[in-house]
């Protein structure tokens, strides 16, 4: 056996394909499935004919769908065509009518199967495809009879849809055809059979069924009438709670299992104020039957009921459901290894539930990724047929997958696809969303019956407990964030845990994890806080802060932090980190663990905390680091970055030896702002600092070209030395230049302290070129004393703090004698410089030190206007 | 290329005495505005109150050196004052201010319950709060006859107090008289003016106090004649202090209806300092009812009660805890507001469901302890709270249907109060193990400062090393490098620079080595050693006319009541050992 999927693209395409094969009859029985969500019904049929008439021998089935599968997508508005050449095998296909065309009535679900087992079954039928057009009720039925009259035999299919997902009033839309014609109420039948022929249908639903059973008591037509004596729409309510009524699609969430097959759904709508009569409308032949077999029914008062796609019959056992994550992941491991290890591969068929995609659609994706580079070829239906514990069974919203070969042969599947779970976490928002809804009228102290209260409460059992520890997870944590005050959250991660397992047993990491989450327990039951396990080594522990002091909890969590520490010696010594946040809320818990994280990388600090509030700043910083924003780029546009320029005074002579050029931005208003406004915001936003920074630099080396006797300094930052483009401007203009000595670079010496090497490369090529060095800010900050003394700088320019201070601190006025000292020990032939010389008393104290230089108001102010 | 970025900023807070409650109050919320903000300090300036008039007599020379500690100002480089001392205005405000405190001029300040012209000031609307006692006690309480016990003629408050007070009488057309009003010195010691006012009109029906203290005198005489306020006498203050709360009974006052007065004055000079315009304000004041004279601050039914409705649960409880609204919280404590919401409306849920299980029972329970445990009894009286949640207690035992529930509700409704009555007791014992303790630590310090021949002499070396016995927990000890002299009728001419001798950090000493000690008074709230908290009480340290250094201590409740005790006690210890 072997299958090829092609999309339909133009019939042209479609020959050449279908001739390349070369397919060969005489081996065994082609099959060409259609599934198309482009077609009518018409053009379908032509379709098929068009087939035909390229490989006349095939057996040709297709069906309307709203969405096709093809190598583990879901694509919409598309058409599949699979091609299965058989070796050996064969198939059989028919249409069987579901309606007497000259009743109007329900063709009995006994006829059905006798023309079905007479047209398609054959002694080594393994597989048959089924695909139901239109309403049947007594589908069901008929699939549950398929197993007494031929036990063993699969099948796979469902009822056929046409409609876009979303608008599944009703599946009348949907046609199932061949190249005979098509028919909207008929069913679609291929069987594969052969005698290597081996098939193995299975399904996954994530639907878990919770509490006890309700008899059906009463039923009409595909209505449930009666739950276990009262009446069916109001016991389903009591269960889902009153929002049922405004929100329809809630009954997908939480639908009802037949009690023998509790991970079957079956599908159920609620419908709101209708009459039987409106339901089931008499002009129908059968309805009119219905009716008459139930005269005692209330036709016409219009009233809420709960409906399926089938017809339903008193005495069968209900039990509530839901479908959630966890189950979902844990049905299709379960599902994906059984269809890995079949021998006989050839095929996988595979039908999704509109259902699911409706309101499951990352787990639809998620579930037919891991089959990506498979055959698998399918579409999606409105309820399928799969095949369960031996019987076959109509589902909803399920995947159902059958694996069908000739020979032992292996289909590339894609386990890897099953550690992405996250998107389904967001499917599964909707149904926490609404328990959360539920349990926060209970703070409101709304009446809720117990019925509800014990029913939500088994969802939640579920939902909100981690898989193997019974503690409750993240979505219990969030739950208690939105819901019960809990804002004080202190997060525990164990740091490294993946080098554990390098050298310690499986076991081992086992057991140490088992005691820490103990503890952690023991802990806070004892305490009164909650747990909660976030991921395997993660841990939360909450508290509100009606209850404990930030201060109370803090000491709390030390304390347990030591107790983790002391481990016993059979187990494994783990460092877990703790991080105390104060007011969170479900939206800032995140990104405020992630910032503390960092600060206490940082600072490698195992204990922290902290308040969302100092994570977050304030609106005043944020609208002024904006109004920087704009401010720089407003100058860089309209060449508002003007250059000031302050003397430098030489203490011997008394003139000006050189200039600094300081940078300024002007606003619109003719304002200007000095660097301590914006630098740190344009460090931020680091390229607005290098263009800043390059235009700076350009206009004072063009100002001072040409200019004769009088030199000027210019600051640079790491950054800027990091910056090729402005060093090659700066190395080409000082080649350049007739007086290359009148340009001085001050280094600022404590922003980035890796980066000497590039620091002292330049140092020598500025002094190669004839270029001079300062340091600046020099004493503050952390600079490496060894490595500035080993800058060959010709000024030393002294922070600004301690000449401000030196007048008045002792060790200020220490630190210039230490400098002094040193040049005076070293020989050096570095010039002193005192900036921020404010008043004539510092500049006093700095003569009596004999420093070179002073800059500072006592002089002069920054001024743009010098006479060069 | 240096660029400072903007440093702490210190508010200055001076007023005339941090032990009283008073003063305490504005502290207390002065401190807890200046918290919420970032990157800012207090400090606390204290002097005492001193009369106008210059006496000879020792208190009021203690009192002139003292306040010299207001000239510090000038040298701390504060970035903006908060000023409140209220006897300076009335008399000739302004005057006043720019002799005595000429420097104050220099930074943003705000004047709180301060008449001064053309400056921002903060003060209570007089008027509201005591219109509302009034017209209650009039139309209400069918009161004819009430007096006053004012205050001093320099105080404004007291003042316009006093002509609210003859005004309302008169919209009432009530009679009044000069002998239904006797001034007091607005202190605890006016039991002698109490006396006369009540014997002088010994058939009034309610009486009106300035302030809360001298209510306290007032309650003496009225319990020697065998009155009990409240019962025969209705009695109100103002101010609605802690104290009041504990006065027997409960004494109802006026006080701030929302924003207090520190919060404001926070507020304001935050505006001023970033350059702002700021108007003065007045804070509109009501009647906070307690045993003396009760009064529902909100009324509700019992429908209202029964129904759960979340708005009526917290207005229950601002009630309940007059003392929380007008407070600010720190938002790492526990939140009592909502820790009230969650049991009450627990215990009104079980109303609605008909059923409290043993489980639900226990952690409520647990929550009423938590409730208690975390000072809820700080923000109302027991009194007061007995009465709010019998009523509470009452509507839900007619409403209640399951018998269960019901016992269990009662037994949480009796744990309040039991709570409750604890919770009092137990300050008040409390109390006094803090005095006992106190008194043996500063004793074990006096011992160890003692000099005796053959061991080595006492030093402030010895003094330093010993300050962890003072018995507070977090506090500094600033030495000038030589005492300096206060000369009557001169400004103290404080030293630029100081000593840091000592701090204690959370009860752990550290003598600083003695050539790091120095720096300048400016930068002294700079310093790395000092205790780490936001707001700094600066006491001087003296003895007679010597003024040794300052005493910087961490601003809360025990270092008001005993950081000036403290400070005789290390200038008297200094002084005994000096050497010149």
């Amino acid at each position: 056996m072997f299958t090829w999927n092609y999309q339909y693209i133009s019939k042209a395409r479609l020959e050449s394909a279908l001739k390349q094969l070369m397919l060969q009859t005489e081996k065994g029985d082609i099959l060409i499935r259609i599934h198309t969500a482009i077609h009518l019904e018409d053009e379908a049929v032509e379709l098929a004919r068009f087939i035909k008439t390229i490989v006349p021998a095939a057996k040709i089935v297709g069906t309307s769908t709203s969405a096709v599968i093809s190598r583990g997508k879901l694509l919409m508005n598309q058409c599949i065509i699979s091609v299965t050449q058989m070796d050996g095998g064969h198939v059989q296909t028919t249409i069987i009518p579901t309606r007497d065309e000259d009743t109007g009535l329900p063709i009995t679900v006994d006829n059905v199967c006798h023309t079905a087992q007479s047209r398609v079954l054959s002694e080594d039928t393994k597989l048959i495809l089924t695909f139901l057009a239109g309403n049947y009720l007594d589908i069901q039925s008929m699939v549950e009879r398929s197993n007494e009259c031929k036990p063993g035999i699969q099948m796979i299919g469902g009822i056929v849809n046409a409609s876009e997902i979303g608008q599944q009033k009703e599946c009348k839309a949907g046609f199932v055809f061949d190249e005979y014609g098509w028919t909207s109420s008929g069913l679609l039948m291929a069987a594969i059979g052969g005698e290597k022929v081996e098939s193995f249908s299975t399904y996954a639903t994530g639907v878990q069924a919770i509490g006890e059973e309700y008899e059906i008591t009463d039923a009409f037509g595909n209505c449930i009438l009666g739950l276990g004596g009262i009446d069916a729409s109001k016991e389903y309510c009591t269960g889902i709670g009153e929002a049922l009524h405004n929100r329809p699609e809630l009954t997908n969430l939480f639908p009802l299992v037949y009690s023998d097959m509790p991970d079957i759904p079956v599908p159920i709508r609620y419908v709101e104020n209708v009459s039987l009569a409106e339901m089931f409308p008499e002009e129908d032949p059968a309805n009119a039957k219905l009716f008459a077999g139930r005269p005692d029914l209330d036709k016409n008062t219009k009233k809420d009921y709960i409906v399926t796609n089938h017809s339903v019959t008193a005495g069968r056992k209900f039990r509530r459901a839901f479908i959630y994550d966890r189950k979902i992941i844990s049905d299709n491991r379960v599902m994906f290894n059984h269809i890995e290890n079949f021998e006989k591969a050839e095929t996988i068929f595979g039908y999704a539930g509109a259902a699911r995609l409706l309101i499951y659609s990352n787990c639809a994706k998620w579930e037919l990724s891991a089959y990506e580079n498979s055959n698998i070829c399918g579409c999606v239906t409105e309820g399928e047929i799969v095949f369960a514990n031996g019987r076959n069974t109509l589902a909803d919203c399920a995947f159902a997958v059958s694996v069908i070969g000739e020979k032992s042969q292996t289909q590339e599947c894609n386990p890897y696809a099953f550690s992405h779970t996250d998107s389904l976490a967001a499917d599964n928002q909707a149904l926490l969303g609404y328990l959360m809804e539920i349990e926060s009228y209970a703070g409101t102290g709304s009446n809720r019956s117990s019925s509800m209260r014990s029913f939500v409460r088994d969802c939640e059992l579920k939902l909100f407990y981690s898989e193997n520890d019974d503690i409750p997870n993240e979505a219990a944590m969030n739950m208690d964030i939105k819901l019960k005050g809990y804002d004080r959250i202190c997060l525990i991660s164990v740091l490294d845990t993946s080098s554990m397992k390098i050298v310690f047993d499986e076991a081992t990491v086992q057991l140490t994890r088992r005691a820490y989450l103990g503890k952690c327990a023991d802990f806070a039951r004892k305490h009164n806080y909650r747990m909660y396990a976030l991921d395997d080594w993660n841990v939360a522990i909450g508290a509100t802060s009606f209850t404990v002091s930030l201060q109370k909890m803090a000491r709390d969590m030390e304390f347990l932090q030591r107790e983790l520490f002391s481990s016993s010696e059979s187990l494994i010594a783990i460092v877990p980190t703790f991080c105390v946040i104060n007011g969170c809320t479900v939206e800032n818990l995140k990104p405020v663990y992630n910032s503390a994280r960092l600060l206490m990388m940082s600072k490698n600090t195992q204990f922290y905390v902290c308040d969302t509030r100092s994570f977050q700043s304030d609106e005043e910083s944020i609208r002024e680091r904006y109004r920087m924003v704009n401010l720089i780029n407003y100058a860089i546009a309209h060449d508002k970055i003007i250059p000031y320029y302050q003397g430098i005074h030489d203490n011997a002579t008394g003139t000006i030896h050189h200039y600094e050029s300081l940078m300024r931005l002007v606003d619109e208003e003719g304002n200007v702002y000095s660097p301590y406004r914006f630098l740190d915001v344009a460090r931020m936003y680091g390229l607005l600092y290098d263009s800043a920074s390059s235009i700076m630099i350009h206009k004072v080396c063009e100002r001072f070209r040409n200019a004769e006797g009088v030199s000027v300094s210019i600051n640079l930052g790491i950054r800027d030395i990091k910056n090729r483009d402005t060093m090659e401007y700066l190395y080409d203009f000082l080649s350049e230049v007739k007086h290359p000595e009148n340009f001085v670079f001050e280094i600022l010496e404590n922003e980035d302290v890796d980066a000497y090497e590039v620091i002292d490369s330049f140092v020598d090529r500025i002094h190669q070129l004839g270029g001079k060095i300062s340091i600046d800010d020099f004493g503050s900050g952390y600079s490496n004393l060894q490595h500035v003394v080993g800058i060959n700088s010709d000024f030393l320019k002294i922070d600004g703090s301690i000449i401000r201070k030196c007048c008045e601190s002792r060790e200020a006025e220490h630190l210039i004698t230490l400098i002094m000292g040193w040049r005076q020990l070293s020989n050096q032939k570095v010039r002193i410089v005192a900036e921020f010389v404010e008043n004539e008393e510092i500049q006093e104290m700095l003569m009596k030190y004999g420093i070179d230089y002073s800059q500072g108001y006592l002089f002069s102010r920054p001024t743009p206007d010098i006479a060069v | 290329m240096a660029y400072y970025g903007e440093n702490k900023r210190t508010i200055g807070l001076i007023l005339e005495d941090i032990s009283v409650d008073y003063s305490k109050e504005i502290i207390h919320s002065v401190k807890m505005a200046v918290r919420a903000h970032k990157n800012m300090k207090l400090v606390v300036l204290a002097g005492i109150h001193d009369e106008i008039q210059k006496k000879e007599d020792c208190r009021s020379c203690y009192k002139r050196v003292h306040n010299s500690v207001y000239h510090l100002e000038e040298l701390l480089h504060l970035d903006g004052l908060i000023l409140t001392l209220p006897n300076i205005c009335g008399v000739s405000g302004e005057s006043i201010v720019d002799e005595r405190y000429s420097n104050f001029a220099k930074v943003p300040k705000i004047f709180v319950s301060t008449d001064v012209a053309d400056s921002t000031t903060v003060r209570y609307d007089n008027e509201k709060g005591l219109k509302e006692a009034i017209d209650y006690l009039v139309n209400v309480k069918g009161v004819t006859k009430l007096c006053m016990l004012g205050g001093r003629d320099d105080n404004g408050d007291a003042q316009e107090r006093k002509r609210i007070f003859i005004n309302c009488l008169g919209q009432y057309k009530l009679p009044y008289t000069e002998d239904m009003y006797e001034k007091s010195d607005m202190s605890i010691e006016a039991k002698a003016e109490a006396e006369r006012l009540i014997e002088r009109n010994p058939d009034t029906q309610a009486v009106f106090c300035v302030n809360d203290q001298v209510a306290i005198p007032l309650y003496e005489v009225l319990k020697e004649r065998g009155l009990m306020p409240g019962r025969d006498v209705y009695v109100f203050g103002y101010d609605n202090t802690r104290f009041s709360g504990t006065m027997i009974p409960p004494l109802a006052s006026i006080g701030a209806d929302g924003v207090t007065l520190g919060q404001k004055a926070v507020e304001l000079l935050i505006a001023k300092m970033e350059g702002q315009e700021v108007e003065s304000a007045i804070l509109p004041t009501r009647l906070y009812g307690k045993e003396s004279l009760e009064y529902e601050m909100y009324e509700y039914t019992t429908q209202e009660m029964l129904q759960l409705d979340t708005a009526f649960i917290y207005r229950m409880f601002d009630d309940c805890f007059y003392r929380y609204a007008s407070e600010s919280h720190d938002n790492d404590e526990v939140n009592l507001k909502r820790l009230f919401f969650e049991f009450i409306s627990r215990m009104l849920n079980s109303m609605i469901t008909n059923s409290m299980t043993m489980e639900e029972f226990m952690e409520l329970r647990r929550l009423i302890h938590i409730f208690f445990e975390n000072g809820a009894m700080r923000f109302t009286d027991p009194a007061r709270l007995v009465r709010s949640i019998e009523r509470l207690q009452n509507a839900m035992n007619r409403a209640q249907k399951s018998p269960t529930a019901n016992v269990m509700n009662n037994r949480c409704f009796s744990y309040m109060k039991d709570r409750a009555i604890m919770a009092m007791s137990g300050e008040v014992n409390a109390g006094g193990e803090v005095l006992k303790k106190g008194r043996e630590r500063l004793q074990d310090f006096f011992v160890h400062c003692m000099e005796f021949p053959w061991i080595e002499p006492v030093t402030e070396e010895t003094i330093a090393a010993n300050c962890d016995k003072l018995g507070l927990p977090n506090i500094a000890l600033l030495l000038f490098e030589k005492p300096i002299d206060y000369v009557e009728g001169k400004q103290v001419d404080f030293p630029k620079t100081i000593r840091l001798m000592c701090s204690v950090r959370d009860g752990e000493l550290r003598v600083l080595a003695p050539e790091r000690r120095l720096c300048q008074v400016s930068n002294i709230f700079e310093r790395t050693e000092l205790p780490k908290c936001d707001s700094f009480a600066v006491i001087p340290v003296f003895y007679g006319c010597r003024i040794y250094g300052l005493l910087l201590l961490e601003m809360n409740e025990e270092s008001a009541n005993r950081g000036e005790l403290v400070a005789d006690q290390l200038g008297r210890t200094l002084r005994i050992n000096d050497p010149t």
